[in-house]
């Protein structure tokens, strides 16, 4: 086998075993979704540890997605539809999707977005990188988290922000992480960030491409997760 | 507003789930359980389920459900896709049904780039019941609100379905921009470039859509403006690199410029994203076989071959021209086997059995056996006489072909000739009988027959013209109406029957019988040619002469 060719094949190896690595890790998301759903509000020993393991389940999850998204938009295989969705339906999603989540926590949360305003983008890709910085917003909120969707300059801004610490200096500073490489000791959110920047940038119009950065501020003063789709 | 969709379950606040039907299609037990679960839990109450793709077609052929849930994959055999277009075609599903397409990831194979056979939504799994409520909700919502529009096009009504949308944008009712994507599609159906123009170009001014710019590049290929259409065309693609319809439609535009092989070379990029769409392996095949690259087109053939195993779009096409490619590489015993699979593959079509034989009597005449390529031929003229004239012209010509090619020029000019009366005024049709008369060397002969045959076919057009002028209209009536028997596919001829017949009604009064007669004819030019705007004027005015 040529390299080319075995290049090829380790390819296709992995993008297989991506998808059977994430058919497992949601199949042991809904799992410890049950068992919280089931344990409510009893008070069982253990339950905090639950939560936290349901968000490394979802971290694992979205990321081995985002992968997978990367890997195919990359070769043009992904079919990317960036059609007109209702903002305010896609916020309300994003929230049904991640609401095993947020009941196990204490967190209290937000959501302001338009009624009956429309915008295009791809749904599937958006909303993996908006859940992402959710998940990502819940771990390091003090008992605060916000989705807002707004109109700002023309593009569309969804944001996440959290009552937390905030990002590290240096975090802010690599710009989209990946190009730097990741800081894995800070458990940055470095995939996150990159795969939110490829996707914004498949939303292009009239010359205007989309973003996705951090920042900290915001409505509670902690970090900020951005995206803006023309 | 008339008949209630969904059977009353969406009319109020609330939606009434549990008289609604669902067909749960799903090869893995866990998820049929677990989605039965959620369903259960929304308040559904009539939820059957199938494990493959043909206990689902049977479920659907025999009830009529408001929505499916369907897996994508669904083990060996039909996947959901093939599942979903199979139900479309055979009408097992009402336009009001919701399907959801349930699958684990999204990828290029789903979304082949037909617009009439995409699901209403894909869900990606993990899926969650709030979800599901949240988008059947959504969808039940959405087709009870265009269900008025959906009803005139179901009917063909055009122009009110068109209306419909202006009173629905006018009322704020509904997604705007998917309001006028419906009405842009409806005007170009109906023939309504201006209209169709109006609307993308004004939602051009607000977003560079992609569909609207392919709209722009349609209603430039309808009027004939090629290049322009191609520009537009490959603009789209260049900032849309997955925008499966406009491949179609570029590689279109270049078959239409001259340029077969660039088309081949657009159709077989879109291939490479998405190389399961049968009607685009097929195309590619015929394209490869017109620019003489037999190696792509017996790889194409062969695989719109595998792909039809589940598909309801398995057509002989393919066969027949991987026959011919093998017969072209003098390889005629892979040639007969094919024909051979097709005749088995469509063992209850007469139509399929005479192209076969047509296509037998090719590969015997090209490899040099003449006694076997007679007898194949006397088959398939023994069929063509069983099918009357329902007979298609491209077999009639192949045919043709073959007596020519075995030195039966009478013979072949007189089905030729029958051909050209039939299409007289079908440039592409004429244009093929030249080049079957080129073929054999008989160019100068076959355009004289070419043009004295159009000639007798234009001068019955003619004189019955001056006949219905001179208000003999019983000789203009018999004149006209003994040509549309004689060539029952020429589709101006029967046109201009039935423009006649409204002719004398205005002159004479209506009769039930010349109305009757006068709908029949327009009938058959839809059928010959369903994309024909013509026949509405006529429509109009026989539906005026009716209300009098």
């Amino acid at each position: 086998m040529s390299d080319r060719e075995s290049h090829t094949s380790f390819d296709a190896i992995l993008a297989s075993s991506v998808h059977d690595m994430k058919n497992s890790i949601n199949l042991l998301t809904s799992s410890l979704e049950d068992v919280l759903a089931q344990a409510g509000n009893q008070g069982m020993p253990g339950l905090e540890k639950m939560a936290q393991m349901l968000y490394e389940s979802r971290r694992v999850s979205s990321h081995l997605m985002q992968l997978l998204s990367i890997y195919k938009i990359d070769r043009s295989a992904y079919p990317v539809e960036i059609e007109q969705h209702d903002v305010a339906e896609f916020c309300h999603e994003i929230i049904l999707q991640s609401q095993s989540l947020l009941r196990s926590s204490t967190l209290s949360f937000d959501i302001a977005c338009p009624e009956g305003r429309y915008w295009y983008f791809d749904r599937e890709l958006v909303g993996s990188a908006i859940s992402g910085a959710i998940n990502n917003a819940a771990r390091y909120a003090r008992s605060q988290v916000a989705l807002i969707a707004r109109e700002a300059e023309g593009c569309l801004e969804i944001r996440v922000e959290d009552d937390g610490a905030g990002y590290p200096q240096a975090l802010l500073q690599s710009g989209t992480a990946m190009a730097q490489g990741v800081d894995f000791a800070s458990g940055s959110t470095g995939l996150g960030l990159h795969f939110a920047s490829r996707i914004a940038r498949l939303h292009q119009e009239k010359g205007r491409v989309g973003n996705a950065f951090i920042e900290n501020g915001g409505t509670y003063g902690g970090g900020c997760f951005v995206l803006k789709l023309p | 507003m008339g008949i209630e969709i969904f059977q009353g379950a969406t009319s109020g606040p609330d939606i009434h789930f549990e008289v609604l039907k669902v067909l749960l299609v799903d090869d893995f037990q866990g998820i049929r359980t677990m989605l039965r679960e959620m369903l259960k839990s929304i308040g559904f109450q009539e939820i059957d389920q199938a494990t493959e793709g043909n206990q689902a077609i049977a479920a659907l052929a025999a009830k009529k459900y408001d929505i499916v849930l369907c897996d994508f994959n669904l083990g060996h055999g039909k996947n959901g896709q093939h599942v979903l277009e199979e139900a479309k075609i055979r009408h097992l599903i009402r336009p009001t049904t919701v399907w959801i397409m349930i699958t684990a990831e999204k990828t290029m194979d789903m979304v082949v780039g037909a617009a009439e056979f995409r699901p209403d939504d894909y869900l990606i799994k993990p899926l969650s019941e709030g979800l599901l409520r949240t988008r059947l909700e959504k969808h039940l919502l959405k087709k009870e609100a265009m269900a008025d529009i959906q009803r005139l096009i179901s009917r063909k009504d055009y122009p009110a379905a068109i209306q419909q949308c202006d009173a629905h944008l006018k009322a704020g009712k509904g997604n705007e921009h998917e309001l006028l994507r419906l009405k842009g599609d409806l005007c170009l159906q109906n023939g309504d470039a201006q209209g169709a123009r109006q609307i993308y170009e004004k939602l051009l001014e607000q977003r560079r859509l992609p569909w609207a710019v392919t709209g722009l590049a349609r209603l430039h290929f309808q009027a004939g403006e090629l290049q322009q259409a191609r520009d537009l065309l490959q603009e789209v693609l260049r900032e849309n690199k997955t925008y499966l319809e406009a491949y179609d439609l570029l590689a279109k535009t270049h078959e239409a410029l001259g340029d077969a092989a660039e088309a081949q070379q657009v159709l077989s990029h879109a291939l490479e994203l998405s190389p399961n769409s049968i009607k685009r392996q097929s195309t590619v095949g015929d394209l490869a076989m017109k620019t003489g690259d037999l190696e792509t087109a017996e790889k194409a053939f062969k695989k719109t071959i595998a792909l039809g195993e589940h598909s309801i779009f398995k057509a002989p096409a393919a066969y027949l021209g991987l026959a011919k490619v093998y017969s072209e590489k003098e390889e005629p015993d892979e040639a007969l086997k094919v024909l051979g699979s097709v005749r088995k593959a469509f063992d209850e079509s007469t139509e399929v059995a005479m192209q076969a034989s047509i296509a037998e009597s090719a590969v015997f005449a090209r490899d040099g056996k003449p006694e076997q390529a007679r007898a194949a031929l006397q088959e398939a003229n023994a069929l063509m006489a069983e099918l009357g004239d329902t007979s298609n012209t491209a077999s009639t010509i192949e045919m043709a072909n073959v007596l020519l090619s075995l030195g039966e020029t009478g013979q072949a000019t007189e089905l030729l000739q029958q051909v050209v009366k039939n299409h007289h005024d079908n440039q592409a049709v004429l244009d093929q009988i030249q080049q079957a008369f080129d073929r054999a060397g008989l160019g100068a002969e076959g355009q004289q027959a070419i043009q004295a045959s159009r000639q007798e076919v234009i001068d019955i057009n003619n004189r019955g013209v001056q006949l219905a002028r001179a208000g003999k209209f019983d000789d203009a009536l018999a004149l006209l109406r003994q040509a549309a028997q004689m060539l029952p596919q020429n589709a101006r001829i029967q046109l201009n029957c039935s423009k006649l017949l409204v002719a004398v009604m205005q002159q004479q009064g209506k009769s039930t019988d010349l109305m009757h007669e006068a709908r029949h004819y327009i009938d058959r030019v839809l059928s010959l040619n369903p994309q024909d705007s013509d026949y509405q004027v006529v429509t109009a005015a026989l539906d005026k002469l009716d209300s009098e």
